[in-house]
């Protein structure tokens, strides 16, 4: 929320002086702050003791975090506009089992929040054309709270969905680096972001992505998207390794040290040799690469004015909206063989609420992926191969849940907390080798819960 | 709003509506302050060279910060700021460390919280904070005190130092606090959430109260549970043994307090499980005389002499006694006087405390460490230091506000430490200063707006 500065209370801020201190008069500042404390906790974690062993029992882990965030937005001259945003966080490393909590401590992590340019153009009554530059938040489903928006973000190989609590992407922190053109005729939306990869490595590769929303009445919405993810590599050997990489995993001690497929897939066949003779095996050599192709079809229908529901229902109840991913079009053997299993398909629904609280959904996930969900090789060794734990039951995290509230009060107080089973992932113990980006909820057994106040201007 | 009687059941149906329901709320004004520090001194003196020897290190920070604080209607108040911290690693001597001071840049939050006030007045006020937000009870101490809620109890270590964030008006807890003023009496619930100190998270509640008289004497007093609503139970008071086997027969060898998480007395052939968990009271007193005879042409905190007394740790079984002490030896005593500066200095303290505590001064075994599980027993005396030689605690504060500037210093034997090393953090927890002849020099300068 923005809120405008009255010069009487105006003392001169430290943040913003360059824009601040210069023609003050002719600019429009506005200031926002926000700050927060959560807390929750893990209350079964299955497949953590899988991954690492005793150290990185996730079970009963408390997760608990506090911070702030300050920014300004800055109108100079009709079309331009621009932002910038700091701030702190305290958290901690994942505790882990109770017998290696030694390891346990706070950290203090500072975070951009924001730092982008932004031009707008109104065309005639009808059309806008928008360009932002920097750090930017975009979200093209604000309706969901967890689950989904996974068009921007997670790897493609291997195919690794990130959500969580308010997780990057939910908010209205910034998540992409780049630039995004943007266009509005109408009813319809079209998108086209460059985005530089700063979360996963390998680093600073650019993806191309185009989002596309049409508003078909007041009811429905449907949106749909292509993230051709990596598609312009910054070092091409570490996106799309070949023969003659190292094959060693790095930094990942978690990880079997026999694993012999770090830059490449090694896919066993048998081969007939010949009538009445025994199959041989044959061992292909597969390259791949973490450069992939992802496409998204969402909707958002709510069918409160259809059914003539206004009135005692809150504004977004009896939402309910869906989205559909494709994480990866190509086909490797072996691990992505098959395109329905690199398909997650979300539900979500807005129970109502009657006013009594803001948003209370329901989200549900199907995903149908047997790979490990951990992205570790990923992001250590530059792997498109995903980590195998032959102990693992794959099949028992197709199905993810969360159900979410938040609730305003006093326009400046938000309530919020989730119980989920999703994609929440801790970084284990700052050990040497137990740190961990696998998935900390795997069976259905598993499920968090946190909650969190906001508070804000 | 007028004040009204207060009573519990009303304050649960107003905290209960705000929860309930929800109004946009006109926001009046948002204020900025902030500023900026340095700080620069030295360690004139420093007896323990059992680790580094930190005699005449020099002591150097930078600290920049901003907040910003938005009003909305006549309740509400939401705080956002940020800080940033330049300090320094100390070398110790020439040859400790080859001179080496790794510099770091920490961050930090001034404040984050929202404070809701049903009613404030000078005379009655009832409000709820919550989120990181400063607190102090005793506004007076400069240095030596508020053992009430900094530091652990087991053991008794004490925290203390050069203007620290527990004397500065930036955050030094988490969690809430109610606030009940009615006429001379005040009290506050605090609720903290455990961020430094192993174990994390546990809550502490805390009670203090106080109640001037006639205008020139405050009296006050509180408890603190300190970690009784624990995370984990098995963290917080634990009932095995350590899993690094220095609490097993065979594993032990040497000092009780090599042990981790249990006392054993071998003549009474007792084991007994110890717990970061316990107890801490607290009172407290100022008393100004100019309220007597009138203050002429002294300051305001001319002439104001105050204490405070706390007792950390309330176990009296065999083994905590013997780990520990009696109550004399859990017990810290401080007294201090705002000399006059007739507005020369906005105050000129002097400080004196005496805590006759038989542990090392040391905080090591409450550090995040790859090697050894945290212990709330006392660091091991390995140098054979007299414990003794620390009992007394002194220091000197002065400082003064001239317009937009503070400039500020002290001089004291107090229980500031390294805080950690570089490439050890879990090292280098004990104080500088463990005998009377030790002592350091410090000064700071501030532009705030």
């Amino acid at each position: 929320m923005f809120m405008r500065l009255k010069r009487k209370s105006f003392l001169v801020p430290m943040l913003g002086a360059l824009c601040i201190a210069t023609a003050q008069d002719s600019l429009d500042i506005k200031y926002k702050g926000a700050a927060w404390f959560q807390a929750g906790r893990i209350q079964h974690s299955s497949d953590s003791l899988l991954n690492g062993g005793l150290n990185n029992n996730l079970n009963r882990n408390w997760i608990e975090a506090a911070g702030a965030v300050v920014s300004t937005s800055t109108k100079f001259g009709p079309n331009w506009e621009g932002s910038m945003g700091i701030g702190a966080l305290q958290a901690t490393n994942a505790r882990g089992d109770v017998s290696v909590a030694n390891n346990w401590y706070p950290t203090w992590s500072p975070f951009v929040s924001e730092a982008r340019v932004t031009y707008t153009s109104a065309i005639g009554e009808t059309q806008k054309l928008q360009f932002n530059l920097g750090f930017f938040p975009y979200n093209y489903n604000p309706e969901a709270k967890d689950l989904g928006l996974y068009l921007l973000r997670g790897y493609v190989y291997p195919g690794t969905p990130i959500s969580g609590f308010e997780a990057r992407g939910t908010t209205a922190a910034a998540n992409i680096f780049g630039g995004m053109a943007g266009y509005t005729l109408g009813n319809f939306k079209n998108d086209l972001l460059v985005i530089s990869e700063t979360e996963d490595r390998p680093y600073f590769d650019l993806s191309v992505a185009d989002v596309l929303s049409w508003q078909a009445g007041p009811n429905l919405q449907l949106g749909a998207g292509v993230n051709f993810y990596r598609a312009i590599p910054r070092i091409k050997k570490n996106t799309s390794p070949g023969m003659d990489c190292l094959n060693a995993v790095s930094g990942y001690a978690q990880i079997d040290p026999d694993d012999n497929e770090i830059c490449y897939e090694l896919d066993t066949t048998f081969v007939k040799t010949g009538a009445g003779v025994d199959s041989a095996a044959r061992v292909d050599t597969i390259l791949g690469s973490m450069s992939g192709n992802k496409f998204m079809a969402r909707f958002r229908w709510d069918p409160k004015s259809l059914f003539g529901l206004e009135g005692v229902w809150g504004k977004q109840d009896l939402v309910l909206y869906g989205e559909i991913g494709v994480l990866g079009t190509k086909d490797y053997p072996k691990y992505y063989s098959d395109i329905k299993r690199r398909m997650p398909v979300m539900v979500g629904f807005n129970l109502p609420t009657f006013g009594y609280l803001d948003k209370l959904g329901l989200e549900v996930e199907y995903y149908a992926s047997k790979n490990f969900a951990d992205y570790g090789k990923a992001t250590t060794s530059y792997s498109w191969v995903p980590r195998v734990v032959q102990q693992a039951d794959k099949a028992r995290d197709d199905w993810k849940w969360s159900l979410y509230f938040s609730k305003v009060t006093f326009g400046h107080l938000r309530f919020s907390g989730q119980v989920a089973n999703d994609h929440l992932r801790m970084f284990g113990p700052p050990d040497i080798g137990l740190i961990s980006y696998a998935e900390a909820l795997t069976t259905p057994k598993d499920w968090y819960w946190i909650i969190k106040s906001t508070y804000f201007f | 709003m007028k004040p009204m009687n207060f009573k519990l059941i009303d304050t649960a149906k107003i905290v209960a509506a705000a929860l309930l329901f929800s109004h946009a709320i006109a926001q009046k004004e948002i204020t900025f302050s902030g500023g900026s520090a340095i700080s620069y001194g030295r360690i004139a003196h420093s007896s323990d060279k059992s680790s580094l020897d930190y005699s005449k290190n020099f002591l150097r920070s930078i600290s920049a910060q901003f907040l910003m604080s938005a009003a909305f209607g006549d309740n509400l108040k939401i705080n956002a700021g940020l800080g940033a911290l330049e300090r320094h690693f100390l070398p110790g001597g020439a040859t400790d460390a080859t001179g080496r001071s790794p510099f770091v840049v920490s961050p930090y939050l001034v404040q984050a919280n929202f404070a809701y006030s049903w009613w404030d007045t000078d005379q009655a006020k009832l409000k709820l904070t919550g989120g990181y937000f400063p607190y102090t009870y005793n506004p007076d101490v400069k240095n030596l005190g508020l053992y009430l809620l900094r530091g652990p109890v087991y053991p008794g270590i004490l925290i203390s130092g050069f203007e620290t964030k527990h004397i500065a008006p930036v955050a030094n807890m988490l969690g809430l606090r109610v606030q009940h003023v009615s006429g001379i009496f005040e009290q506050n619930l605090v609720l903290t959430s455990e961020t430094e100190l192993y174990p994390l998270f546990d809550f502490s509640p805390a009670y203090i109260a106080n109640v001037k008289l006639g205008g020139a004497l405050k009296i006050g007093a509180g408890v603190n549970f300190f970690h009784w609503i624990p995370i984990e139970k098995k963290l917080t008071s634990p009932d095995t043994l350590a899993y690094d086997g220095s609490d097993t027969p065979s594993g032990f060898v040497g000092d009780p307090n090599l042990r981790t998480w249990v006392y054993v007395d071998t003549i009474a052939k007792d084991t007994t499980y110890l717990s970061f968990k316990g107890t801490k009271v607290m009172a407290n007193a100022s008393l100004d005389p100019k309220v007597f005879f009138g203050s002429g042409a002294m300051g305001a905190n001319d002439l104001k002499l105050y204490a405070e007394v706390a007792l950390i740790g309330l176990d009296m079984s065999d083994s905590y006694k013997a780990i520990y002490g009696g109550y004399m030896n859990r017990m810290p005593v401080m007294v201090g006087f705002n000399l006059p500066m007739f507005n020369i200095l906005d105050n000129l303290s002097i400080e004196a405390e005496w805590y006759g505590s038989k542990v090392k001064d040391d905080l090591s075994r409450y550090q995040a460490s790859t090697s050894n599980q945290m212990s709330p027993l006392p660091v091991v005396n390995r140098a054979n230091l007299d414990l003794s030689r620390d009992d007394w605690k002194w220091s000197l504060h002065g400082s003064k506000k001239l317009g937009q500037v503070r400039v500020a210093f002290q001089v004291a034997n107090d229980h500031s430490r390294p805080g950690g090393k570089l490439n050890f953090p879990a090292n280098e927890w004990q104080s500088f200063f463990i005998s009377p002849k030790d002592w350091y020099a410090m000064s700071k300068v501030a532009f705030f707006f």
